[in-house]
């Protein structure tokens, strides 16, 4: 019934009007849909990426929505992909059927995989915001578009920044400890570490790999202490970086820094505010904002009054995909696919929030993405490296416990 | 390998091993009275690290002193839940049992996810890294304390258990239903008190564990998939063989963890286990007809 009656209003309104619909006004909504983990083990990170989207498009809108389609505004269609790829599939086709002109999201690598490749099927523009897997944008798929650093890009970054430090502040330091979680994330992480740290003329001693659910990480903190590290590099979770920090206190085990990268804790103010003191001087090669972005600190305000969050790399990325988007529509000129596609293919964008500009290989990655070396310095983390964006002076080697209050 | 950290390691597992018994006490106990394996026990212990973490955040009191919270907190707790959900299943078949507290563990655990977040949450307090110097080996206080507790309630409930009559009516109920019913013992409620026991041990375990350790959705089962170990390896229904068996699997998995890696010194102690149920069928201190 009402399908019937709205298409009899329909065409008695074409008629009346008695004109082509090309020639009216350009459509006054944006369809864009968004798929992350807003439930399951990936939840917290899924929502904060959900935050930055709505933040990013209520801006948007605010000023005007898209130009070159007439204000036309973004609208949202969020779907929730439960932290499971079969579910990210079925968003992905719920989210073609509903017609939107490019999907966001998905956060993880293992979901990214398959929300890339249902992209690449019904060719849909896909912009990703933090999956890392360097293997993402490696399949010569035409509508993935990855503007932030991938994991091997983010290794080999953090490491470079090690050596530069060890350089610049002549530390003298030769060997490195790699402590990391015996799956496949920290085995991997470990595996590209082992390969780079002797191009910056640093041994691994000792690689200690652990259960990341042990209830104890006592043995591995010893085998550290009896390595006598300059450098560790844990690869773990969140809870087992945390019990490897305490251990290391408790035991008096002083190294020179315990550096990550990409690291379950040092880049987190929820660590901080988990562990206090305990998280200061450790350093985390990852993503981060560019702190001489001139419109930073207004962003991350803005956010902190709609969330009530403190900082977080992961709604910052997915901010930033609503802006590439945006700036690829106002040059497709119209809310089509294949026109987005190319035009997302042709961005070059320097006015960005992250310590680079945003263009895309052929592959639809961004070939100037980096990551920032951090570390946290009295319950703040501060960018120390590379010079060019440090805020801070890196405090390195860091003080004994014995020191520290 | 010095001796230095073989014996910080050999401490370590010992002071771990006393927490493992304390978990496996409860289940040992739950089992041995109602032939019931209680998947939700590590689920109370969440609970229980919860509790004590919101009492110390919210209120400031040393996490130690929400022992007087926790501990009659499980036992009603665990009172409760045998009487609402255990009672109506022990008369059915094994497999529906084990369905009612294998979902009141995944129901606990997802009630906890919502409230509470995924996120990790550790408690600091003043003494979180002290720790006592004996010799050149450094004992953490917090797990010190752990094991010198969990030793504490063993050695009460084992008291209770051989001295009072309320223990000893317990120890009927357990070994002679029918004839317990006969002489006037109320069996029914005998299982309601070996659940809220088993419970408050294992609340117990989790109020000690805070200190040292983190607090999320899923902790419980870092302790009690070891401890369903130490239960069988101890003998089920066995009480000092649940204490022999905490020790040796605490030590067997520290200094297996010193010479293999990572999850691999899993494999001592599932080597022990496999060595000991092949001489002793029963477990180390079971008795036959467990």
């Amino acid at each position: 019934m009402t399908s019937r009656r709205r298409f009899l209003r329909t065409v008695a309104a074409a008629a009346a009007l008695g004109v082509p619909g090309t020639l009216r006004a350009q459509p006054r909504e944006v369809l864009i849909g968004e798929t992350h983990p807003l439930t399951g083990p990936l939840a917290r990170e899924g929502n904060l990426g959900r935050q930055g989207i709505e933040l990013a498009v209520n801006e948007i809108n605010a000023a005007g929505g898209i130009q070159a389609l007439g204000g036309a505004r973004l609208r949202l269609m969020v779907l929730d992909n439960e932290s499971k790829p079969p579910v990210a599939i079925s968003t992905m086709e719920r989210l073609k059927d509903a017609g939107v002109v490019a999907v966001l999201g998905p956060y993880a690598s293992g979901l990214a995989f398959v929300t890339t490749q249902e992209a690449e099927k019904y060719r849909i523009p896909h912009v990703l915001d933090v999956a890392i897997a360097d293997q993402i944008t490696e399949r010569g798929f035409k509508y993935t578009f990855r503007f932030s650093p991938t994991a091997g890009v983010g290794a080999a970054q953090t490491v470079e920044y090690l050596g530069g430090l060890v350089k610049d502040f002549q530390l003298g330091w030769k060997r490195a400890v790699l402590v990391h979680e015996d799956g496949l994330f920290g085995k991997a992480t470990a595996d590209t570490l082992q390969k780079l740290l002797p191009t910056i003329g640093m041994d691994v001693v000792d690689r200690i790999p652990h259960n990341a659910q042990a209830p104890s990480l006592t043995n591995e903190v010893l085998k550290i202490k009896a390595a006598r590290a300059d450098v560790v590099i844990p690869s773990t979770y969140y809870p087992a970086h945390s019990l490897i920090i305490r251990t290391m206190a408790e035991q008096r085990v002083d190294v020179g820094a315990v550096l990550s990268v990409y690291g379950g804790a040092g880049s987190q103010y929820r660590f901080i505010k988990d562990v206090g003191r305990l998280a200061d001087f450790m350093l985390d090669g990852n993503h981060w904002f560019n702190p001489r972005a001139p419109r930073i600190r207004g962003v991350i305000a803005a956010f902190e009054r709609a969330y009530q969050q403190p900082f977080a790399y992961e709604w910052l990325l997915a901010y930033q995909s609503v802006w590439v988007l945006k700036d690829a529509l106002e040059r497709a000129g119209a809310p089509d696919r294949e026109r987005l596609r190319e035009a997302l293919a042709r961005t070059h964008l320097t006015d960005t929030l992250m310590p680079y500009p945003i263009a895309f290989d052929d592959k639809g990655q961004n070939p100037h993405a980096r990551v920032l070396l951090m570390q946290v310095q009295g319950g703040r983390i501060a960018v120390v490296y590379p010079p060019a964006f440090a805020e801070a002076r890196p405090v390195v080697p860091v003080p004994p416990w014995e020191k520290r209050s | 390998m010095t001796v230095e950290i073989l014996a910080t390691s050999l401490a370590n597992g010992v002071m771990l091993g006393g927490l493992y018994a304390l978990v496996a006490l409860g289940l040992t106990l739950i089992f041995g009275v109602m032939r019931i394996i209680n998947f939700a026990h590590g689920s109370l212990m969440m609970l229980a690290m919860y509790a004590t973490f919101g009492l110390a955040t919210r209120t400031g009191v040393d996490p130690y002193l929400a022992l007087g919270v926790t501990v009659p907190g499980g036992f009603l707790v665990g009172w409760g839940l045998q009487r609402l959900a255990i009672a109506p299943v022990l008369g059915a078949p094994e497999h529906n049992q084990l369905l009612m507290t294998l979902g009141l563990a995944l129901f606990l655990d997802n009630l906890a996810l919502a409230l509470f977040t995924a996120d990790p949450r550790t408690l600091l307090t003043a003494y979180s890294a002290s720790t006592v110097a004996i010799g050149p080996v450094r004992l953490n206080l917090p797990r010190l304390l752990a094991f010198a507790g969990a030793l504490g309630i063993t050695a009460a409930l084992a008291a209770f258990l051989k001295l009072t009559v309320l223990g000893r009516a317990l120890r009927a109920a357990a070994e002679e239903r029918d004839g317990a019913a006969l002489v006037g013992i109320p069996v029914r409620r005998m299982y309601a008190l070996a659940f809220g026991l088993g419970s408050a041990c294992v609340a117990a375990a989790g109020t000690l564990a805070v200190p040292f350790f983190y607090v999320s959705p899923e902790v419980g089962n870092t302790f009690v998939i070891t401890a369903f170990v130490v239960v069988v390896l101890g003998g089920l229904g066995s009480f000092p063989g649940a204490l022999l068996g905490g020790l040796a699997v605490g030590v067997v998995e520290s200094l297996g963890g010193l010479f293999l890696h990572g999850s691999l010194a899993q494999i001592g102690i599932f080597l022990l286990f496999i060595l000991v149920l092949l001489a002793r069928p029963t477990g180390l201190l079971g008795a036959a007809h467990a």
